[in-house]
């Protein structure tokens, strides 16, 4: 025999009395949710802007503050060290800076540069290679190996120097010069502040070449790249 | 079995336990829209703190980025020279850096009487050294070998060995010449300059 349950007739009642508490409790259970999975993702997508827009305050007032710094007193200094670099790097290989490299150098030190070979087998894009043979006394050698690496104007390094110090005063040497083509687009990886650091110590190191090829480039018309901006 | 009676004195009290209970739940769904209503407004205030947080900050990289496009001419400036002082660096590693080093061991063989005379001296851009000391003297050159082994004279270098000795001599002088390869210590720019 099937046996039916009935509700008792008072919680009928009851419910009925209290549909309305129950519809609203329902309500608030489904509202909760929504609102705190809502709630969730908008304080976490908001967290997220403002430490994005943090950082890219942060960078801004960094690249603000190194362009004041940068920039200085002076107008033009930003001018000047672009000269600075193009000069030390130019963007095309230009011979001719060489030539005038090698003699600035000889004029400085006394080792006088008699010839010079382009050894294009060592040479890359990048890089030149000159084999370089002068004469002058050790002093004047020495005083050359202290001065090659800016004193041309040029940035000059060799990749191996030997000295002999016995009665000869021929020297040989392998230079090689640089030359790098960069554009000025942005770059994440590009962290102005450390390499502005190292500009300013090369900047000390260079000074001389730069007033040399200036005094050079408005008294004998010596070409020097204009201003890439 | 079918009921046909109802218990009027259980029921009351079934009655009066399920209207408690009610009162419970009616109580209850009062004190959860009141708590959410408080929680919602917390929130509510949370988030437009949060909001204005970041209308400010927007303001801001406007105003930063408004200043910068005025000085976007400066700021190619200085990317050209950052990216040609990053390309500088990578240039230098290539230089042998001949002087420091060359100072370097001038210095310390001068430091005693019986090293003798530097006469060749070869070194490249990994710090590999090649170098010959003269002297006039047998007793000269064999006393040196207690400064070349000495901690003063060995550490600026990781390695260093003796490798040729050469003895010579003409009508009217004799001249002992001993060759050394190695490597030296890296020199820091703080070394570079004392």
């Amino acid at each position: 025999m099937k046996k039916t349950k009935k509700i008792n007739p008072y919680l009928k009642h009851l419910l009925r009395e209290n549909a309305g508490y129950i519809a609203v409790l329902v309500a608030l259970f489904i509202s909760t949710i929504v609102f705190f999975s809502f709630l969730n993702s908008k304080l976490s997508e908001n967290q997220t802007q403002i430490s994005t827009l943090e950082n890219d305050i942060k960078e801004l007032q960094d690249k603000q503050s190194l362009l004041a710094a940068a920039t200085g007193q002076d107008a033009g200094s930003l001018d000047n060290d672009v000269k600075i670099m193009q000069n030390l790097i130019p963007d095309f290989e230009d011979y001719f800076s060489i030539l005038y490299a090698l003699d600035t150098l000889s004029q400085k030190t006394g080792f006088l540069v008699n010839s010079y070979t382009i050894n294009l087998g060592s040479s890359s894009t990048d890089k030149l290679s000159v084999v370089v043979s002068g004469v002058g006394n050790p002093d004047s050698f020495l005083k050359f190996l202290n001065e090659y690496n800016f004193g041309g104007g040029r940035l000059i390094t060799s990749e191996k120097i030997e000295l002999e110090t016995k009665e000869s005063d021929a020297f040989k040497l392998n230079l090689t010069f640089y030359s790098k083509k960069v554009s000025a687009t942005n770059e994440k990886s590009l962290n102005y502040r450390t390499a502005l650091q190292e500009f300013q110590k090369l900047k000390s190191k260079v000074s001389f070449s730069l007033r040399d090829s200036e005094v050079v480039a408005t008294s004998e018309s010596y070409p020097i790249k204009s201003n890439p901006f | 079995m079918k009921k046909t009676k109802i218990n009027l004195l259980s029921d009351r009290q079934d009655y009066a336990r399920l209207e408690r209970y009610f009162l419970f739940l009616r109580i209850g769904v009062l004190l959860y829209a009141f708590v959410l209503f408080g929680i919602i407004a917390i929130f509510a205030y949370f988030l437009f703190q949060q909001n204005n947080q970041v209308q400010s900050l927007l303001e801001k990289k406007k105003t930063y980025l408004t200043t910068l496009n005025v000085q976007k001419e400066d700021e190619a400036k200085l990317i050209y020279i950052s990216k040609k002082v990053n390309a500088y660096q990578t240039f230098l590693k290539d230089d042998a850096r001949f002087l420091p080093y060359f100072t370097l061991l001038n210095n310390t063989l001068k430091t005693s009487s019986q090293a003798g005379t530097l006469s060749g001296f070869v070194i490249d851009k990994n710090r590999d050294v090649e170098f010959k000391l003269s002297f006039a003297r047998l007793e000269d050159m064999l006393a040196s070998f207690k400064f070349v082994e000495s901690d003063q004279f060995l550490q600026n270098f990781e390695e260093l060995s003796l490798v040729k000795f050469l003895s010579q001599s003409t009508t009217s002088q004799k001249n002992y010449e001993i060759s050394f390869e190695g490597k030296f210590m890296e020199l820091n720019e703080k070394n570079e300059k004392n």
